[in-house]
C-alpha cells in the first residue's frame, strides 16, 4: 500500500436501489479506508473488462435482473469471471452468491470456476473483518506474484522464501502448477487444420500437439496463488501455521505465540505472497532451528520431548507443554483434525479428510473426536481402522 | 611441420607431482565431507576394529577438530610409507579382505588419505601395531597448509615419522586427529552423516544377512581357496558418533521390516549358477545361468521357478538377489486382528514407505554402494519404462524366452510392470567372487562395464518375469470372479452354492479355496444390493413421515422465507430514519426477524439431512445426543411458542447401532410431535428423551408429562389410522401413521417400538429398543 487505496469493483445486477446486499456490501468493505469499493453493472460487451482499473474483483453469480432500461445480460457471474481471469490474470476475483439454495452450485464453482474465493453475501455482511482481511490477503499476494519476473521454479521457490532443499523439493512434488511455455507460434494459432489428416482441430488440440517437451516451464500468478492458499499454506507438510507447529515442538500454542519463541522462529516464518492472513513457518526451517536449541541445551528424547527442556535451558524461560486433548498427558506432538487441539500420535488415527498430495503431513483424528464430536465421519478412517473405531465406541457405552 | 627440420639430440623428462595434487584428490574423489567421514570410518573396518568413535568438537564453525579413534590392526612403519604414503597403492586391491576377521574389504581405492585432506588443515595420526613380536607405536602429523603448499613437488616434501616402542599391554589401533576443520557442519551435515554410515547397513538387515550368508556360504563351498581359514570369529563392529563430546543419539529404525515385507504380494529370488549345458559336439561345458524363483503370495500353490538359459552371466556366479514386490491396494494392507497395538502399517503408511525407500539398492561385500536404490535412481529402469509405458520385454527379453514361458498374462502385461517404489530389493555381490564389478572411484557408483550391465539385466529379466507371472495369475483370479457375478443370484444361493463347492472333493483344496473366498465375497455385493433396495423402501416410509414435518415448516416457512430478508432490511432503513429513541424496539425487532432467519435456516438443513442421498444409503453409528439435539432444534419453535420444557437426558459419547440417519430423524420426529401434541394444552408441559445401551442393544425412551394413554391402548395405536392425537393448532391432526411408521423403521433393524410405564415424573412413555446386530 503506498497511499493509494486497493481499488475494487463489485459487478451486481442489483445495484440501482441502497437497500441491496450489493450496496451493503460496498458499504463494509468501504468501512476500512484502505478500500475504495466502486459498484458496476455488468457488463454489455466483455471487451470493456480490459479497461478496468482495479486491484480486485467481485462478480455476483446470479446477474439476471434486468436494468433499469428492461436489459439483462445472458450470462452468469462465473461466466465473467473466466472471461476476466484471461484478460486480467494478475487480479483475484471473488465470486458472490445470496441464495441459500445455490449452494450446491457454490461446490461445483469452488472447484471448477475461475474464482478465487467465493463467499455468501450474507456472510460477507456478517463477517465483514475477515472478509476484508482475506481481500487484502489476495490482492497484496496476486501483486506479489505479477511483480515477479522470474517465472521459473527457481524464481518462485526465491520469490516464496523457500531456502532448504527438502522444502523445495517438497514444494515442487506438491502439485507445483508448472506449465510448459507455449512457443510464439503456439499463441497465435487459435483454430487450424492438422497438419496429416487436414481435419479442423479445437484450439487446445493444436496447443497440445505443438507442446514441446523441450519448452522451458513457467508458473501463471492465479494458478500459484490457488495453489499457495489451497495446497501449500493449506495442509502441514511444507508449512506449519501456529497450532501445528506448537504442537510439533511438543508445546501450547500460547507458548509458541510468546515474544521469546516467535523471535526464536523469525526466520522460519513463510513470508512469501499470501502470507498476510494466517502466519505460517517453514517446516523443514523451523525444525531445524528446534534441532540447534535441543544441541546447544544438550537435551536428549524426541524432539517434542527435548524442544521445551532445551529452549528453557538456553534461553532462561519455561514452556507450557501440549497437552493431549485425549489423556492430558505432555508433548502430544500432532493436531486432531476434528477437534484442533493436539493429540499423541497413540491416542489417535490416521483421517483422510480431504484430497491433500501426498508429500504433506497426513492428517489424525483424536479419539476423544471419535468418541464425542458429531463432525467425525468413520469413513473417512483407514478401512483398516475400522473395528479400532468401533471398539472405542463400544467402550463408552 | 616439414621433413627437412633438425632436431637436437632428445633430453629425459619425467612426470612430477605437484603436493596440490592432495588436495584436488580429496576434493574431487569425495564428493561430501560426510562421505570423506565414512570412508574413514570403513578404513576402520578393513583394519578389523571392533570399535570406532568419531568425535567432532567445535565443528560447528570452520577450525573445529574430528577425533576418529579404532582399536583394529594398526599401522607398522613399512605399512605407512609403502602403503599410507605412496598414492596409488594397489595394496587393496591384491588384498581383497581383512587379515584377522577376514572381512571383505570396504574401500578399495586408498581414498582415506585424501578423505583426511578434505575434511581439514591438519592431520595427526598415532597408531599402535603388532611388529614382529613386539608393539610398534608410531606418530606422524601433516600440516597439509604449511608443507603441502601448490606448486610444490609433493615427493620432495620430508614427513617425519616419530617410532616408538610401547608396551605390550596397549591395545593396537589408529587414532586419526584432524584439526582446523574446513567445513562448517550444520546439523543437516550430522544428518546427511549419519545417514551415510548408518546406510552402510541395510534397511532390510534380515534380508541383506540372509543374502550375505548365502553369498559367503557359496565362497566357502564352491571356492574354498578363496578363503582364509585361520581367520578369527569376526565379533562385529560398533560405530559412536560423538558431537562435543555427547553421544549423538540417532534413533534411526528401519520402517522396511517384516510387517511391511509380509504383504508383499511377490517375492522373486535370483541367483547366477553355474549349470552344465551340452554342446553341439555333445560335449559338456559349464556356463553362468540365472535361476529364479518367485512365491505369489496370494496362490497356495509352491514358488514357481525358471531358468533362464538365454543369458549367460559371465563373471557372476553366486551373485544373487531378492525383490518384493507391492501392489498398493486397501485388501492387500489390512491389520491382524490384534494389530492396534502392533505399529501395522496401513496403505497410506506403505505408500509412503515404497516412496521413501522403494528400489532395488545393491550391496557390495555387505556394504551398501550409492546410489543404487535411492530415491530417483532408476538404475533398473522400472520408471522410465512405465511412464513410458513402453514394452520391457523388447528392452530384456528380445528373444522371447520369458515371454514364451508364461501363458495367460495377456499382451498387455508389460503394464503392470512395478515402479521403483513398489518394489523392495537387495543385490548382493563379492568384490572376491566377482573382481568384475569395480566401483567408481567417486566410491558413489559401480563401474558401469559389461559387468554391470550382466548385474542389470539379471535383476531386469527376474524382475520380467514376475511381472508376467504375477499378471497371469491375477487376470486368472479376475476372470474367475468375472464368471460368478455374471451368473449372480440371490445372497443365499450364492452361499449354498460356496457350501456345495466347499464339499467338492473334486476341486484341488488350491482352487476350491479360492473359488469358496469369490463366491462369498459376490455374496456380500449381492447382500448390498438388497440393501439398496432397502434403502428406497425406506424413503417411501420416510415420505409418509415427511408430512409431519412439512406441516410444521409450511406454517413457518410460509410467514418466514418470502418476506424475512425484506422486513430485516426495512427495519434497518426504518432504524436510520427514525429519532434514536425508537431504537431500542426497533433493534428488539431486528433480534425477532434475525430469531427467524436462524430458525428458517435449522429447518431447511433438517430437511437437507431427511433428504440427502447419504443419510438414506449409508448406516452409520450416530452420536444419538447430536441427533436429539438436532431434532430439538426443529421444534425449538414451536417448543419456545408454546412454553414446552424439553429435556435432552442421552449421555454424551452414546451411539446408535448402524442405522440410517434420516429413518432415525423419522422416528424422532414421529415420537417427539406425539409427545409434543400430548402435552399440548397442559399446565406441566415437558418432553424428554432418555437413552442407554445394555448388552442387548440400544434403548431410547421419549418421554411426556401430556395426557397420557391407556394401557388397553398402547398396542393398537400402532395400528394404520388409530391415533388418539388431540388437534393441534401447528401440528395439526394426527394421521394415525406416525407410530406406525416408526415400528416398521424400527423393525427393519430387528427392533422394536412399545409403550412402557413411564418412570417418576413422567405420564407416557414409548420405548424404542435396536439390537446391536442390526440385520444388514
Amino acid at each position: 500500500m503506498t497511499g493509494q487505496k486497493f481499488k475494487v469493483f463489485y459487478i451486481d445486477d442489483q445495484i440501482d436501489s441502497i437497500n441491496t446486499d450489493a450496496n451493503r456490501i460496498r458499504a463494509v468493505i468501504n468501512t476500512d479506508s484502505e478500500f475504495d469499493c466502486e459498484l458496476v453493472p455488468p457488463p454489455d460487451n466483455f471487451a470493456k473488462v480490459l479497461e478496468w482499473q482495479m486491484d480486485a474483483l467481485l462478480v455476483d453469480l446470479d446477474l439476471s435482473t434486468p436494468n433499469t432500461h428492461g436489459q439483462r445480460v445472458s450470462y452468469y457471474g462465473s461466466t465473467l469471471a473466466s472471461e476476466i481471469r484471461v484478460q486480467q490474470p494478475n487480479r483475484p476475483i471473488i465470486l458472490t452468491t445470496g441464495q441459500a439454495k445455490e449452494r450446491w452450485k457454490v461446490q461445483v464453482l469452488d472447484d471448477n470456476s475461475d474464482a478465487d474465493l467465493i463467499w455468501f453475501k450474507g456472510e460477507i455482511i456478517a463477517n465483514s473483518d475477515q472478509f476484508r482481511s482475506e481481500l487484502r490477503n489476495l490482492i497484496l499476494g496476486f501483486r506479489r506474484l505479477a511483480e515477479e519476473q522470474n517465472r521459473t521454479f527457481e524464481g518462485l521457490m526465491t520469490l516464496l522464501g523457500a531456502e532448504d532443499e527438502d522444502e523445495k523439493r517438497l514444494l515442487r512434488e506438491s502439485g507445483l502448477p508448472l506449465r510448459r511455455r507455449l512457443k510464439e507460434d503456439d499463441a497465435i494459432q487459435e483454430t487450424g487444420v492438422d497438419e496429416d489428416s487436414g481435419a479442423a482441430v479445437p484450439p487446445h488440440s493444436r496447443l497440445r500437439k505443438r507442446d514441446e517437451k523441450s519448452a522451458p516451464t513457467e508458473w501463471q500468478v492465479p494458478n500459484v496463488a490457488r495453489w499457495l492458499r489451497t495446497v501449500v499454506l493449506e495442509y502441514p507438510g511444507v508449512t506449519y501455521d501456529a497450532a501445528t507447529a506448537a504442537a510439533r515442538l511438543g508445546i501450547s500454542k500460547a507458548s509458541f505465540e510468546s515474544p521469546e519463541v516467535q523471535a526464536l522462529f523469525a526466520s522460519a516464518m513463510y513470508r512469501g505472497p499470501l502470507s498476510e492472513a494466517r502466519p505460517h513457518w517453514w517446516r523443514g526451517q523451523l525444525l531445524l532451528i528446534a534441532t540447534d536449541v535441543i544441541l546447544a541445551g544438550k537435551t536428549h528424547g524426541t524432539l517434542p520431548e527435548a524442544f521445551s527442556k532445551a529452549f528453557e535451558k538456553v534461553h532462561g524461560v519455561a514452556m507450557d507443554p501440549s497437552l493431549c486433548v485425549v489423556d492430558g498427558s505432555q508433548g502430544a506432538s500432532w493436531l486432531c483434525h476434528v477437534l484442533r487441539q493436539p493429540v499423541q500420535i497413540a491416542n489417535s488415527l490416521t483421517y483422510f479428510p480431504d484430497a491433500r498430495p501426498s508429500v504433506m503431513e497426513q492428517a489424525r483424528v483424536s479419539f476423544k473426536a471419535i468418541r464425542t464430536s458429531p463432525l467425525f465421519d468413520e469413513a473417512l478412517v483407514d478401512p483398516q481402522d475400522r473395528a479400532f473405531v468401533e471398539q472405542l465406541w463400544d467402550q463408552d457405552q | 611441420m616439414t621433413d627437412d627440420h633438425d632436431f637436437n639430440e632428445p633430453e629425459k623428462v619425467s612426470f612430477t607431482i605437484d603436493s596440490g595434487l592432495l588436495f584436488q584428490l580429496g576434493e574431487e574423489l569425495v564428493a561430501r565431507s560426510s562421505l570423506a567421514l565414512a570412508e574413514l570410518v570403513k578404513n576402520a573396518y578393513d583394519a578389523d576394529a571392533t570399535e570406532v568413535t568419531v568425535s567432532m568438537l567445535g565443528i560447528r564453525k570452520p577450525g573445529g577438530r574430528i577425533i576418529v579413534r579404532d582399536n583394529g590392526n594398526g599401522m607398522t612403519l613399512d605399512e605407512l610409507r609403502s602403503g599410507w604414503m605412496r598414492i596409488a597403492t594397489p595394496g587393496k586391491r591384491t588384498q581383497t579382505y581383512s587379515r584377522r576377521f577376514h572381512r571383505p574389504l570396504t574401500g578399495a581405492k586408498g581414498v582415506g588419505r585424501f578423505a583426511a585432506r578434505r575434511l581439514g588443515e591438519k592431520l595427526r595420526l598415532r597408531s599402535v601395531a603388532e611388529a614382529n613380536n613386539h608393539k610398534e607405536g608410531l606418530e606422524v602429523t601433516f600440516d597439509w597448509t604449511h608443507d603441502f603448499p601448490p606448486g610444490k613437488e609433493l615427493t620432495t616434501i620430508p614427513v617425519l615419522v616419530t617410532q616408538k616402542a610401547v608396551p605390550a599391554s596397549k591395545p593396537t589401533g589408529v587414532v586419526l586427529r584432524i584439526s582446523d576443520t574446513r567445513d562448517v557442519w550444520t546439523n543437516q551435515d550430522l544428518r546427511v552423516l549419519l545417514r551415510d554410515l548408518m546406510s552402510l547397513q541395510s534397511p532390510f538387515p534380515d534380508l541383506v544377512q540372509e543374502l550375505q550368508t548365502d553369498l559367503e556360504r557359496s565362497v566357502r563351498d564352491e571356492h574354498p581357496d578363496r578363503i582364509n581359514n585361520e581367520a578369527e570369529y569376526d565379533p562385529g563392529f560398533k560405530f559412536t558418533l560423538k558431537v562435543d563430546g555427547e553421544p549423538v543419539v540417532e534413533q534411526v529404525t528401519s520402517e522396511v521390516t517384516e510387517v511391511l515385507l509380509a504383504r508383499a504380494v511377490a517375492v522373486l529370488d535370483g541367483e547366477v549358477v553355474e549349470v552344465d549345458v551340452s554342446d553341439e559336439t555333445g560335449g559338456i561345458s559349464k556356463v553362468a545361468r540365472a535361476a529364479y524363483k518367485l512365491t505369489l503370495t496370494q496362490s497356495k500353490g509352491k514358488p514357481l521357478t525358471l531358468l533362464d538359459e538365454d543369458v549367460t552371466y559371465r563373471g557372476l556366479i553366486g551373485a544373487r538377489f531378492r525383490v518384493y514386490m507391492f501392489r498398493y491396494e486397501p485388501d492387500k494392507f489390512r491389520y491382524e486382528a490384534d494389530a492396534v497395538t502392533d505399529n501395522p502399517i496401513s496403505l497410506r503408511d506403505a505408500q509412503r514407505i515404497g516412496r521413501e525407500n522403494g528400489g532395488v539398492r545393491i550391496y557390495l561385500n555387505g556394504f551398501r554402494v550409492f546410489p543404487y536404490g535411492d530415491q530417483g535412481d532408476d538404475w533398473l529402469e522400472l520408471d522410465q519404462t512405465a511412464a513410458r509405458n513402453t514394452n520391457f520385454g523388447t528392452v530384456v527379453d528380445s528373444g522371447g524366452f520369458i515371454q514364451s514361458k508364461i501363458e495367460g498374462a495377456g499382451s498387455r502385461a508389460f503394464l503392470q510392470l512395478p515402479r521403483n517404489n513398489q518394489v523392495f530389493g537387495a543385490v548382493m555381490i563379492s568384490s572376491r567372487l566377482h573382481p568384475v564389478i569395480g566401483v567408481n572411484v567417486s566410491r558413489e557408483r559401480l563401474i558401469e562395464n559389461d559387468a554391470f550391465a550382466q548385474l542389470k539385466l539379471l535383476v531386469q529379466r527376474g524382475v520380467y518375469w514376475m511381472t508376467l507371472r504375477y499378471t497371469a495369475f491375477t487376470r486368472q483370479e479376475q476372470e474367475i470372479k468375472r464368471l460368478e457375478i455374471k451368473a449372480m443370484p440371490l445372497p443365499d444361493v450364492v452361499r449354498d452354492l460356496a457350501d456345495s463347492i466347499d464339499k467338492n472333493p473334486a476341486i484341488s483344496a488350491e482352487q476350491r479355496q479360492m473359488l469358496v473366498t469369490e463366491l462369498r465375497s459376490v455374496a456380500r455385493r449381492a447382500e448390498t444390493e438388497l440393501e439398496t433396495h432397502i434403502g428406497e423402501l425406506s424413503l417411501l416410509r420416510i415420505l409418509a413421515s415427511a408430512g409431519t414435518m412439512l406441516a410444521i415448516m409450511s406454517h413457518q416457512l410460509q410467514v418466514l422465507v418470502s418476506g424475512v430478508s425484506h422486513i430485516r432490511e426495512d427495519l434497518e432503513r426504518l432504524r436510520q430514519d427514525l429519532p434514536s429513541k425508537h431504537w431500542p424496539a426497533i433493534d428488539e425487532l431486528l433480534r425477532r426477524v434475525n430469531n427467524w432467519q436462524e430458525l428458517v435456516t435449522q429447518q431447511t438443513g433438517f430437511l437437507n439431512i431427511l433428504l440427502s442421498p447419504e443419510s438414506r444409503t449409508r448406516r452409520r453409528r450416530l452420536l444419538f445426543k447430536d441427533i436429539v439435539g438436532k431434532v430439538h432444534d426443529v421444534l425449538r419453535f414451536y417448543l419456545e411458542e408454546y412454553g414446552v420444557k424439553f429435556q435432552n437426558f442421552v449421555p454424551d459419547t452414546l451411539r446408535t447401532p448402524p442405522v440410517f440417519e434420516a429413518e432415525l430423524y423419522a422416528v424422532l420426529l414421529n415420537l417427539m410431535s406425539n409427545a409434543l401434541k400430548a402435552v399440548h394444552g397442559h399446565k406441566d408441559q415437558r418432553v424428554g428423551v432418555l437413552a442407554r445401551r445394555d448388552e442387548r442393544g440400544f434403548i431410547f425412551q421419549v418421554l411426556d408429562s401430556g395426557k397420557g394413554l391407556p394401557k388397553e391402548r398402547w398396542e393398537v395405536v400402532f395400528d394404520p389410522l388409530e391415533t388418539d392425537s388431540i388437534p393441534n393448532p401447528l401440528l395439526g391432526v394426527g394421521t394415525g401413521l406416525g407410530l406406525k411408521v416408526v415400528r416398521d423403521l424400527v423393525s427393519q433393524y430387528g427392533g422394536t417400538a412399545r409403550f412402557v410405564d413411564a418412570p417418576a415424573s413422567w405420564v407416557t412413555c414409548v420405548e424404542v429398543f435396536i439390537p446391536i446386530n442390526t440385520p444388514r
